[in-house]
């Protein structure tokens, strides 16, 4: 037995010693307690799990900011700026951007509920769907996407390390990390490979808000829309094509329930179906899915062919849209109301 | 709790350390120690599936004792059929009676009549792995009405046969001939087994991980998907359910095997190299060998097996493959898969000789390839019954499979990582090929290299867990 227990160990060794690393490290920022999930300028970052970055500064700052306004989506809603939609509401709400990288329904629903376990409010909320978001309704794989342990109660405490250990673990990764870590500065290759992200950005972490300001400029400058970015912006059918309907039985219910929380929570909010670039306007079964569950006059259409989806310039690539146009869905939004 | 799960690498090792070191010294408490385990293992699913694996176990326990102490035939035979039906009774509610309602209300609507399936359906929680553990308990009892076993006394011990956690929800299903007795005799740690086993459940976790669960992504894409693709695409999509099914099984056993290994058991091999099977003959006794062997033993010779005339041994095939299909599942794919596989049989009945349907005791060389290649065909379409989501959908993909379409390049989203997993199940093709003489791959590394290249195989196998690990699939036999 102490012979079996002796090659065990030794056979583990370098695990037990990348797991050492990986902790003592913490590239990905999910081990120590972090004030600050991102940094401002053009700082070199690994990137990191959004879910757990928001719902962990949630948690950090909920005791003296006492959010009760949010918004959830996924990187589109990040253009929905906290200080545009401050202007719609009352004084007395205070706003946290409540966001994870390629977000899903499950991910809304489960930080819905996270907020209403915890006793604490929810009185406005803005979600920002689109047909990719609402057809997942089950967790996401991956160290940028599986659920937070915090929201889950830590049920997935395990998986979520795992899929972190597993990307460190990988020969990109290391190699990658350990150039930046000697080198202090990002080269292309590592940008190349989504492993360094040095987009210029602004981070407030009481809002959990992440900006781009410095595109905005190059777009006042005309810099910003290259020859090279322009073959990203593809050409769309002239008519009017849908998105697969994809609300079905199991989706339905969380969305019920998002909706049951609501009431509850007594929450003023408003489920805005994102204008894609792509210009596929959501299912009608699904809208009126939507309708039904949320009200007709909570439910903002904004996909499929229309004023802002046609202009490129409302893109930031064919994927995000522009502040000004989250300004411009506010405003209509809250005017209607 | 799954196999693949972080509970589970938590469960084991605290069980393995109460085991060896808490309870050692004493047989009663390691069986007492197993037996609780096993519900704790077992319960982590639904702790409701618990009340039928005590019934069952007590129910079997006591007619075992009764048959030991019965010397009456007609009363033994009573005993015996009170076992056999209470536990296919349980097994035919919980897994048939939807399907039993279909069948009733399909044939009432042929005839005219308008019922509806959904309002007669009987909401049950779908139990997981009580094909597994209904027949295990059954060869108990069944061995102890043949007299080719004593029956137990010790309630703990068979508890502890009938529940053994590593092979409770998937098999291998194990004869109380084998198994219970190992109960009996305290247990040494055995360095070499449990490294052994240690191998076997790395390679467990390679063939479900890497293989299986990336075969799945193709296979789930295209058979979900059927309508829109090619014959070609098709073949190759049944192609990546035969390794993602086979990949899945048998990673399953070789964790089991090797987590018992741990504990000091020996469990049954389940698996022998199938897919280089010379004939579908050949195939049966190397694939789920647990299973045939049960149908063999409790089925088909009681049958007759191949004594008497050629129509009675084709009928009792008929019956043990019509039964093995319906065991798979309460659907009519499943009972399609069985009589396919029964026709690819009959012919080897009808016409080979004794010697040949025997050539599966010898292993199969590169001269056999033709033959493999056949058998290996012949399995794969058959799967199509079995990973179809009805019988209009595994004829549906039958009549795109043989259409000019398989005469073109498949076509599919995502074929470029499609070519690595082929690649990957080419390398372990060859893996299982190089060793197909030895219980599971790594076996042979484990005594025959020199360290340090040894744990390199094994490291690149861990790293290649992490790298090449699609998303976790369930074990597909959980739901049989």
């Amino acid at each position: 037995m102490k012979k079996f227990f002796i090659t065990l160990l030794k056979f583990t060794a370098p695990f037990i010693l990348i797991v050492l690393i990986y902790c003592i490290a913490d590239p990905f920022k999910v081990i120590w307690p972090c004030t600050s999930y991102y940094a401002d300028g053009m700082q070199p970052r690994i990137g990191i799990n959004k879910d757990h970055a928001s719902a962990s500064t949630y948690n950090q700052y909920f005791s003296t900011q006492q959010y009760n306004a949010f918004i959830f989506g996924n990187s589109r809603s990040i253009f929905y700026r906290v200080a545009d939609w401050q202007q719609h509401l009352p004084t007395s709400a205070h706003c946290f951007h409540f966001d994870a990288s390629a977000e899903t329904l499950y991910g809304i629903h489960q930080k819905v509920n996270y907020i209403h376990q915890q006793g604490r409010p929810l009185r406005h909320a803005l979600l920002i769907v689109d047909h990719v978001l609402l057809s997942q309704t089950t967790p996401r794989s991956g160290h940028l996407f599986v659920p937070s342990p915090v929201l889950s109660g830590g049920s997935n405490w395990g998986a979520f390390h795992l899929a972190h250990i597993s990307a460190f673990v990988s020969p990109q990764f290391l190699y990658t990390y350990a150039d930046l870590k000697i080198s202090g500065r990002a080269k292309p290759y590592m940008q190349a490979n989504n492993l360094i992200d040095q987009r210029p950005t602004a981070y407030h972490a009481i809002t959990n808000e992440l900006q781009f300001q410095a595109y905005e400029q190059q777009i006042q400058q005309q810099q910003y829309y290259t020859p090279q970015l322009m073959a990203e912006f593809y050409t769309r059918p002239a008519t009017q094509q849908y998105a697969p309907q994809v609300i079905q039985q199991q989706h339905r219910l969380l969305l019920q329930h998002i909706a049951q929380v609501f009431q509850l929570q007594h929450t003023q909010y408003h489920i805005i179906i994102s204008p894609l670039y792509d210009q596929l306007a959501m299912h009608p079964a699904d809208v009126t899915t939507l309708q039904i569950i949320f009200g007709a006059a909570q439910v903002h259409n904004f996909s499929g062919i229309n004023s802002i989806t046609a202009n490129y310039t409302n893109y930031y690539e064919s994927s995000h849209y522009r502040p000004h146009v989250a300004r411009q869905i506010m405003d209509r939004v809250y005017r209607v109301e | 709790m799954h196999f693949i799960s972080i509970d589970f690498a938590i469960f084991l090792p605290i069980v393995f350390i109460l085991y060896w070191f808490v309870v050692g010294k004493n047989l009663a408490l390691q069986n007492a120690l197993i037996v609780a385990a096993s519900y704790v293992f077992y319960g982590w699913w639904n702790w409701r599936f618990l009340s039928l694996i005590v019934f069952c176990t007590l129910m079997d326990y006591g007619i075992g004792v009764a048959l030991q102490q019965q010397q009456n035939i007609k009363a033994r035979k009573l005993l015996l059929t009170l076992s056999i039906v209470v536990n296919l009774g349980f097994l035919a509610f919980f897994k048939y009676s939807n399907f039993f309602i279909d069948s009733f209300v399909t044939a009432f609507t042929f005839f005219g009549a308008t019922m509806s399936a959904d309002s007669l359906h009987i909401k049950l929680l779908p139990i997981v792995g009580i094909s597994f553990y209904t027949f295990q308990s059954l060869s108990y009892t069944i061995d102890v009405y043949r007299k080719q076993l004593t029956a137990t006394r010790n309630p703990i011990t068979f508890a502890a046969f009938v529940s053994f956690f590593p092979q409770l929800v998937a098999g291998p299903i194990e004869r109380a001939t084998h198994l219970l007795p190992q109960f009996y005799v305290k247990r040494q740690f055995d360095y070499t087994a449990a490294t052994d086993g240690m191998r076997q459940i790395l390679w467990g976790l390679f063939t479900k991980i890497v293989i299986a669960d990336n075969c799945a992504i193709y296979a789930n894409q295209i058979f979900n998907n059927s309508a829109q693709y090619s014959g070609s695409t098709l073949l190759l999509g049944a192609f990546f359910f035969s390794f993602q099914i086979y990949g899945d099984f048998s990673a399953y056993s070789h964790i089991a095997i090797g987590t018992a290994r741990l504990f000091g058991f020996s469990l049954m091999r389940n698996f022998n190299t199938p897919y280089f099977s010379r004939s579908m003959v050949e195939f049966w006794r190397r694939w789920h060998i647990s299973l045939s062997t049960w149908f063999r033993d409790y089925v088909y010779i009681p049958l007759g097996g191949n004594r008497g005339t050629k129509a009675k041994h084709i009928r009792n095939i008929c019956i043990v493959f019509l039964l093995s299909g319906l065991w798979h599942g309460a659907d009519y794919t499943f009972i399609a898969w069985g009589t396919l596989h029964a026709l690819f049989i009959i012919p080897f009945v009808w016409w080979a000789s004794k010697q040949k349907s025997d050539a599966a005791n010898t292993p199969a060389n590169i001269s056999h390839l033709g033959s493999i290649l056949l058998t290996f065909t012949l399995t794969t379409l058959a799967w199509v019954f079995f990973r179809a989501s009805s019988m209009p959908h595994a004829l549906q993909y039958f009549s795109e499979i043989f259409s000019s379409s398989l005469f073109t390049i498949p076509q599919f989203e995502g074929r470029g990582a499609a070519m690595l997993t082929l690649l990957l199940v080419a390398l372990f093709v060859a893996a299982e090929w190089h060793t197909r003489h030895q219980p599971h791959a790594l076996a042979a590394a484990g005594t025959h290299w020199w360290r340090p290249v040894r744990w390199s195989l094994y490291y690149i196998l861990i790293l290649s867990l992490l790298y090449f690990g699609a998303s976790p699939q369930q074990f597909i036999y959980f739901q049989f």
